[in-house]
């Protein structure tokens, strides 16, 4: 069966677009599904060292596109994880050096060999942008509980329904629970009503992402993250599985404003 | 949250932040979408006066669509010069009319 072409978008810039690539791809790959994470961030490499690759890779996806390799050899295994395969973005042009219909070609090679062909699109929404949507059967679309990323996940979702695209989802990153209890934060009710989108995860903010990124590791192989779990949460429900999506730390204020008074009461 | 917060924001009245911030994307996003699609109001544009040029001469040149905000609600405002009433079509259509009741 042919693979499955993805692409994690968000218009604004510093959502998590790369970590939930990074992560959901390795979720992905640990249960055992052919994984390819293609960087088509071009002239802003940064998946490498998300995924702690950086000093694996020789060719990139612009070598590629240009015949100047063959796709295998520009393709990164990970150490850790198997069947988990990086496409790097090339560092040194910029990304007029790839056109859409090439990244299409691109995703159809990819398609033959993977189950899943990830594509980390750059912020913003123009050629990077387009170019990493050509390929694509299916939209990711990040974004934090804040202002400027839902109106940017907004105008990116247009865009989507506009274009060839079967379907797209909306994961909500970084949610801080403490302030959503507070009616401090957007919670997921809010951010869904506001960009009606299909809610395909909710990821609370969590340090250990960080501490895990500083490293060159990926939350998804750690049991003790919030975010990791999550992440293999969402995973899942891309591959079939109908798992609720419940917020991981604690409730909705509604809840636990019920669940003072019943304590009391 | 303490009960002590809530009491504060209570008597402040005070409403939490993210309600602010749902308010003004509303809108905001309401304008967004609005006029980010110029391309289909031209469409809305041309298809109203092909239904109106049934009836009525109208000049398309001078056809403005336009979407304004009227307090907190958006209308669809059109501007059609018209030219002179088709007789002929009016008197067919309202034959129509009575023949389809």
């Amino acid at each position: 069966m042919p693979g499955r072409v993805m692409v994690v978008t968000s218009g604004k810039g510093g959502v998590g677009k790369t970590t939930a690539v990074a992560n959901i791809g390795a979720a992905l790959a640990l249960r055992g599904k052919r994984v390819v994470l293609v960087d088509a961030d071009i002239g802003l490499r940064n998946l490498d060292v998300v995924l702690g690759l950086e000093n694996r890779i020789v060719y990139d996806l612009v070598d590629v596109v240009e015949g100047a390799c063959r796709l295998k050899q520009a393709l990164v295994k990970d150490k850790r994880i198997q069947e988990l395969y990086l496409l790097p973005a090339s560092q040194s042009r910029m990304k007029d050096a790839v056109r859409p219909e090439q990244m299409r070609a691109l995703c159809e090679e990819l398609r033959k060999d993977f189950d899943y062909i990830i594509v980390d699109s750059p912020a913003g929404i123009e050629r990077g942008f387009q170019n990493a949507i050509a390929g694509a059967d299916e939209a990711i679309v990040i974004t934090t509980p804040d202002v400027a990323a839902v109106r940017d996940a907004d105008r990116v979702i247009g865009l989507l329904e506009a274009s060839s695209l079967s379907s797209h989802k909306l994961v909500i990153n970084r949610v801080r629970m403490d302030m959503v209890r507070k009616g401090d934060m957007l919670d997921q009710e809010d951010v869904v009503e506001i960009l009606a989108i299909e809610l395909l995860g909710v990821v609370p903010e969590d340090e250990k992402v960080i501490i895990s990124t500083n490293k060159g590791e990926l939350v998804v192989t750690e049991g003790g993250s919030a975010a990791g779990r999550e992440f293999i949460r969402i995973a899942r429900r891309i591959d079939g599985e109908e798992i609720p999506i419940t917020e991981e730390e604690g409730k909705g204020f509604m809840d636990w404003l019920k669940g003072i008074f019943g304590r009391r009461g | 949250m303490s009960l002590g917060d809530i009491i504060a924001r209570i008597i402040k009245r005070e409403e939490p932040s993210k309600e602010k911030a749902k308010k003004r994307l509303k809108l905001v996003l309401m304008h967004d979408r609005a006029v980010l699609a110029p391309e289909i109001l031209g469409l809305i544009k041309d298809e109203v006066i092909g239904v109106i040029s049934k009836y009525v001469d109208v000049e398309g040149e001078g056809t403005e669509l336009s979407i304004e905000s009227i307090g907190d609600a958006y209308a669809l405002i059109a501007s059609i010069p018209i030219r002179d009433v088709k007789r002929t079509a009016v008197k067919e259509a309202m034959m129509r009319a009575r023949r389809g009741q």
